[in-house]
């Protein structure tokens, strides 16, 4: 007899769900079939007395650490934004508690400003979840390969994105963070509606409904943009409530291109607005299209990092080593993310958490941005170090392999530095060397910074680089292409002007001049070095 | 006897086998780093040479000299 659970001193624990592997096992070996309850934690709100189910990752699951902080990333944020079509969310942390969610029916026949109805629903929750990062149906990792850490938690399948009735008009319930093994229930027959394959015969049979294959939802494909990828599952749900028939306008045949992977629209707001033609006596449409966010590039995922950070050191000491790197890598990351996001307004906070990145997984772009911020914070001497470090891990261009038994293996603890990345190294290394007075090694490192990665700032300090040694043309040339490459720098273009007036260039100079008073028009700060260009003039 | 106890072992623990997860390796979430890591700040703004500020503090006092003027004819 196990001692009974309690989450949140509020909810004991009835049932700990299985895990799909099992029941899989136990349906073939043992003939014993399985459903929905088998794949969730049950229990019972003290507070109401109500059943709820739970969404928990099982201690043995350690592996997909990451996934579940993003996933109660998504939870939090569901419970912020209330919505009235995603199932109520009563708990975050250690899991989500959801209310008791509606059964999962099959998907009713609608008439299409019905579906359309349903599917601006959809489009609602699916546009403020793009705003915060999530989308699409999975990540990439850096070597290419398919990300099984971050899975994205929402599923578009009946027992995730649910149809139900409120006072007689069908609506939806959508499961967000999405439950993904319910999905492998989405295949099977509902016990609910029995009679839903008939009815598909009898309309297939009258002709009502077209059978073509552009009709259903593309096949999964890592390499497609999230975006166009759930525009698609969004247009594919449109469809299988309203499937279409002959003779309907052209915006179905628009959705169904759409739902066939044809970029029609650019983003969840596109889609919303191309749907209100299908409902034109809709009243409230308007406002709530001008409320979709436009989202038509994912941004980064938004998770609370110090959250994420607390809950990665808690977790630590109860692995054991081989467990240790799917949480240590992922709590790395974050910490890394942190880092930059306080490196301006908060450096001594920031290298704190750039050195317990590079402490937790030893790799050159945590060492790199250490380096940054000792040298931001004047302490050279320990960033020359931390660049050492950098520059002694070894450099992999593409995802290194190993051979075991001639057997070519993917090494994947290695990191993949990108030329962005390597420029970042060559570039800190070279700008700490310059503010030591090594010329020569400051000019090799920021000329490879410039080769791998062309920017207005590795060739404004290049330029500094020449102008230190006297070369004064060839600075004024990387000052003029930082100018070119950022003109709204009032900072690259003094440099330039500087340049140009020592070389006698008096004429160019004043051309630069006078765009930096027009750039540095209001600015207090700007007005000492204006008198200066007086001169210039 | 050997044989016989550990075929009743892998008999025994076979439904543990089989949903036992066939881990993926452990990586770094690849969404999660930051798109711009801190980079170096500049070197040092340049200054103008010595006989440039000069001749710029000259050309300031004749620029106050004359705008003054002006902006009491406004005041006016």
């Amino acid at each position: 007899m196990t001692t009974p659970r309690v989450i949140a001193d509020r909810f004991d624990v009835v049932a700990t769900r299985h895990r799909l592997r099992w029941l899989r096992w136990e349906r073939s070996r043992n003939d014993r079939a399985y459903g929905e309850d088998d794949l969730w934690t049950t229990a019972v709100d003290r507070r109401t007395g109500d059943r709820v189910r739970v969404l928990e990752r099982l201690p043995e699951e350690f592996w997909q650490w990451a996934a579940s902080m993003w996933a109660e990333a998504v939870a939090r944020h569901v419970v912020a934004a209330a919505s009235p079509h995603t199932v109520p969310i009563l708990h975050v942390g250690q899991g989500v508690v959801f209310a008791e969610p509606p059964p999962a029916v099959a998907r009713p026949r609608l008439p299409p400003a019905q579906a359309a109805a349903c599917a601006l629903a959809a489009c609602e929750v699916v546009a403020r979840l793009h705003a915060i990062g999530c989308g699409g149906e999975g990540g990439r990792t850096a070597h290419g390969r398919l990300d099984f850490d971050m899975p994205m938690p929402i599923d578009f399948g009946r027992h995730n994105l649910r149809m139900t009735q409120r006072s007689g008009e069908w609506t939806i319930a959508w499961l967000v963070p999405s439950h993904r093994e319910l999905a492998d229930l989405d295949d099977a027959p509902p016990e609910t509606d029995p009679d839903a394959l008939a009815r598909d015969l009898e309309d297939r049979i009258a002709g009502s409904v077209t059978d073509e294959a552009a009709d259903l939802p593309p096949q999964y494909d890592p390499h497609s943009d999230p975006i166009a990828g759930d525009l698609a599952r969004l247009a594919g749900f449109y469809l299988s409530l309203a499937p279409p028939a002959r003779g309907q306008p052209a915006i179905v045949d628009a959705v169904r291109r759409l739902a066939a992977g044809e970029p029609v629209v650019r983003d969840v707001a596109g889609l919303a607005r191309l749907l209100q033609g299908l409902a034109p006596a809709a009243s409230d449409w308007d406002a709530r299209i001008a409320a979709l966010p436009v989202v038509d590039v994912l941004p980064l995922p938004a998770l609370d990092w110090d959250r994420v950070i607390a809950a990665g050191e808690a977790r630590l000491p109860e692995l054991v080593p081989r467990q240790r790197a799917y949480v240590v890598l992922p709590l790395a990351v974050a910490y890394h993310r942190r880092a930059t996001l306080r490196a301006a307004a908060a450096p001594t906070d920031a290298l704190r958490d750039a050195g317990r990145a590079a402490e937790l997984d030893p790799i050159t772009p945590y060492h790199v941005t250490r380096a940054v911020l000792l040298d931001r914070l004047g302490r050279r001497d320990e960033a020359r170090a931390a660049i050492a470090l950098a520059f002694a891990t070894p450099e992999w261009t593409s995802a290194p392999t190993v051979e075991v038994d001639e057997i070519r293996l993917l090494n994947a603890g290695e990191v993949v530095l990108g030329d962005r990345e390597r420029a970042r190294a060559h570039a800190t290394r070279g700008t700490i060397a310059l503010r030591d007075g090594d010329l020569a090694l400051a000019e090799n490192d920021l000329r490879r910074a410039l080769d791998l990665d062309l920017t207005a700032a590795h060739a404004h300090a290049l330029g500094a680089v020449l102008y230190a040694g006297g070369d004064l043309a060839g600075a004024a040339a990387l000052e003029a292409r930082a100018v070119e490459l950022e003109p709204a720098s009032a900072r690259y273009r003094w440099d330039l002007v500087v340049s140009l007036h020592r070389l006698g260039r008096r004429d160019e100079a004043l051309v630069h001049a006078r765009e930096l008073e027009a750039l540095e028009a209001g600015d207090p700060n700007g007005r000492a070095r204006r008198i200066r260009l007086l001169n210039g003039a | 006897m050997l044989r016989s106890s550990s075929l009743v072992l892998v008999l025994f623990a076979s439904p543990a086998i089989a949903a036992a997860d066939v881990l993926p390796e452990a990586e770094r979430p690849h969404d999660w780093e930051p798109r711009d890591p801190p980079t170096p700040a500049p070197p040092p703004e340049k200054e103008l040479p010595a006989l440039a500020l000069w001749l710029a503090a000259l050309a300031t006092a004749t620029f106050v000299a004359v705008a003054r003027p002006r902006l009491q004819e406004r005041t006016r």
